[in-house]
Formats: structure tokens, C-alpha cells, sequence
């Protein structure tokens, strides 16, 4: 008899665990590397809140504030852009969800449709990002890109914590989108299952989870 | 798919942790949870809904103040969180013991912000 348990599919079958239930050893490995992740997250907008909470000036947005204070004028944060982009990262994750359903019901097909989905949204979300710092070179309309407009990394707090915070949440959204492609070849190869893609699904969530904090302390909360 | 089907594939009909030979064990690891695509269809309308109430109350800061303003975009945004959490990452269907061992650390970088909120709103009415 072997030692280990495996079901119908010979995947593993995780021991009844009083405490955790049959929780598989990827996916709590997957929910404790996010803890440290949120930690990381939480310092970043922990310290963003320090610097906001005791700056004089946060953000020289206006004219009135340069002849006010001497500042140096930067470029307001669009709202409705970085709106658009939330609404795709909430799409991504219906998505997500969607396509671990599929696989749960045993509709591969299916799971690899909602699952390139996912992966669209990630990359559309990752060209927003990009024309949002540099405009991509004029494409899309007139807009060049914040760096262009003088929200330069280092020149003041705002804009330090703006590139420090979206740029570590977008460093993120690239890992997930070449996590779920790959996620998406195995898939397609037949070599993966329902728990592979929950567990892809949780990092995922997760980007999109802290997204729509960075989206309010940074984008909503006006000055 | 039979409901034999879906036992093969490792498919359990969603229920309650009464049903469970446990006190309070849901369905984490492979014995995935029925999946409910309507609930998922359901939480995708309200994340949105709450997005734009959240731009929509943005710009409302010179009808409301500030301080209603931020305490309505902080309280929808950790809504918004705490939904994701549960339906799309599924805490809501694990055990009580895996849901506190997510929730209970997290609260950590929520109880430093109070610190130094409450620090900073000291020193802005006393001074330093």
C-alpha cells in the first residue's frame, strides 16, 4: 500500500487537518508569501502616509502654490485614467476567478479562454502604466507621460512615493502576468489542475487587492 | 457535469461547516468548493459600483470635507479589499483558524497607521 494518498487523478490528497482542513501546501505557502508581500506593501504606504502627513506642500500641482511657496510646479495625478485601469484590474480578476471555476468543473478549454483574458487585462494594465509615466512616445493622444510633465523620481516626496508605490505594485502586475502565462502553457500542456490555478489566482487577486488601496491613498485622497 | 463527475474531479457541494466532521472546516485545498459563477458576477457589479461611487466621492471634497471624504474613500476601499479577500480569493469558504491567520497579522500595519495618525493629530492640536 502506498504510503501516500492520492485521488482519482492521482493528485495528492491532503490529510483532514483539525485546524486548516485539506488546504493544499501550495496554497498556504502561496497565502504566507502574500502576508510578507502585504508587510511589504504596508511599509511602502506606511511610510508614504508618514511623509504626506508631515509635508507642508504635498504635491505643487497649482500655480498659486509655486507663487505661495517657491515650489516647483509638478503634474496632477489623472483620476478617470487610473480609474479605467482599476476597472480593468477588477475585470482581471472576475476573469481569474472564472477560469479556476472552469477547472474545477473539468472544462479545460474553458479555463485557458478566462485565463488568457486574465492575462490581457494584466498586460492592458501594464501598457496604462506605461503611457501614464511616458506617454509612449506620443501614441494615444497628446499626453507624454508624467516624467515628461516633470514628476521627476527624487525631486520631491510626492513624486518619490508616486514612483516608489506604483512602480513596486506594477513590478508586481508584470510577475503576474508572466506567472499566469506560463500558469496558462502548463494548462494548455495538460500538466496542471484546479489548485495550480487557485493558487496562481491568489497572487493575482492579490495585486489587484492592494490596487485598489494604492488607487485611493494615492489617486482619490485629494491635497 | 453528474454530481459523480464532480466528486472525481474533487468538486464538493458548497456548504456549512456544520456539515463537516469538524467544528468549523470549509473547503480550502483540493476539496474545492462548488464554484458559483453568479456570486463571482455578482461581486464583479458591486467592486464596480463601489469604483465609481469612490471617483465620484473623490471629487466631492469641497461640498463634504475632508475628513468625511477620507474616512468614506478609506472605508470603501477596505470594503472593496475585504471583498476580493473573501469571494475572489475564497476566505470566506476556508477554515476560521486559516481566515484569523490571514486576518490577524494584517491588522498590524492597520494598527501603526492609527498610532501615527493619532500621533500626528496630537501634535497638530498640542503641538510638539
Amino acid at each position: 500500500m502506498s504510503a501516500v494518498a492520492t485521488d482519482h487523478d492521482h493528485a495528492l490528497v491532503y490529510p483532514d487537518d483539525q485546524l486548516y482542513s485539506r488546504i493544499t501546501a501550495g496554497k498556504l505557502a502561496m497565502w504566507l508569501f502574500l502576508l510578507s508581500d502585504g508587510f511589504s506593501f504596508g511599509g511602502f504606504l506606511l511610510a508614504y502616509g508618514i511623509l504626506r502627513g508631515s509635508s507642508n506642500v504635498w504635491g505643487c500641482t497649482t500655480e498659486e502654490l509655486v507663487k505661495k511657496t517657491g515650489c516647483v510646479l509638478e503634474p496632477a495625478l489623472g483620476i478617470n485614467f487610473t480609474a479605467a485601469l482599476t476597472f480593468l484590474l477588477i475585470c482581471s480578476s472576475v476573469t481569474m476567478v472564472l477560469s479556476h471555476a472552469s477547472m474545477v468543473e473539468g472544462d479545460r478549454k474553458g479555463a485557458l479562454k478566462w485565463l488568457g483574458l486574465t492575462i490581457l487585462g494584466g498586460a492592458l494594465f501594464l501598457v496604462g502604466q506605461v503611457w501614464e509615466y511616458w506617454g509612449l512616445f506620443g501614441l494615444f493622444g497628446p499626453h507624454h507621460g508624467l516624467l515628461h510633465e516633470g514628476l521627476k523620481f527624487g525631486a520631491s516626496h510626492y513624486a518619490t512615493t508616486f514612483y516608489a508605490v506604483t512602480g513596486f505594485h506594477g513590478l508586481h502586475v508584470l510577475t503576474g502576468v508572466i506567472y499566469l502565462s506560463t500558469v496558462w502553457v502548463f494548462t494548455s500542456m495538460g500538466k496542471t489542475d484546479a489548485n495550480t490555478l487557485e493558487v496562481a489566482g491568489l497572487f493575482w487577486h492579490f495585486v489587484d487587492l492592494v490596487w485598489i488601496l494604492v488607487f485611493t491613498f494615492i489617486y482619490l485622497i485629494p491635497n | 457535469m453528474s454530481d459523480l463527475a464532480k466528486e472525481e474531479k474533487g468538486v464538493t457541494k458548497s456548504h456549512g461547516p456544520e456539515d463537516h466532521g469538524h467544528d468549523d472546516h470549509g473547503h480550502g485545498g483540493h476539496g474545492h468548493h462548488a464554484p458559483d459563477r453568479k456570486e463571482y458576477w455578482r461581486i464583479w457589479v458591486v467592486l464596480l459600483v463601489l469604483t465609481v461611487l469612490e471617483v465620484g466621492v473623490a471629487y466631492l471634497e469641497k461640498y463634504i470635507g475632508k475628513t468625511a471624504l477620507v474616512t468614506c474613500l478609506v472605508g470603501m476601499a477596505l470594503g472593496k479589499a475585504a471583498i476580493v479577500a473573501l469571494f475572489y480569493m475564497h476566505l470566506k469558504h476556508e477554515t476560521k483558524w486559516m481566515r484569523w491567520t490571514v486576518v490577524i497579522p494584517m491588522l498590524f500595519p492597520a494598527l501603526y497607521a492609527f498610532i501615527l495618525i493619532a500621533e500626528g493629530t496630537y501634535r497638530a492640536i498640542w503641538g510638539s
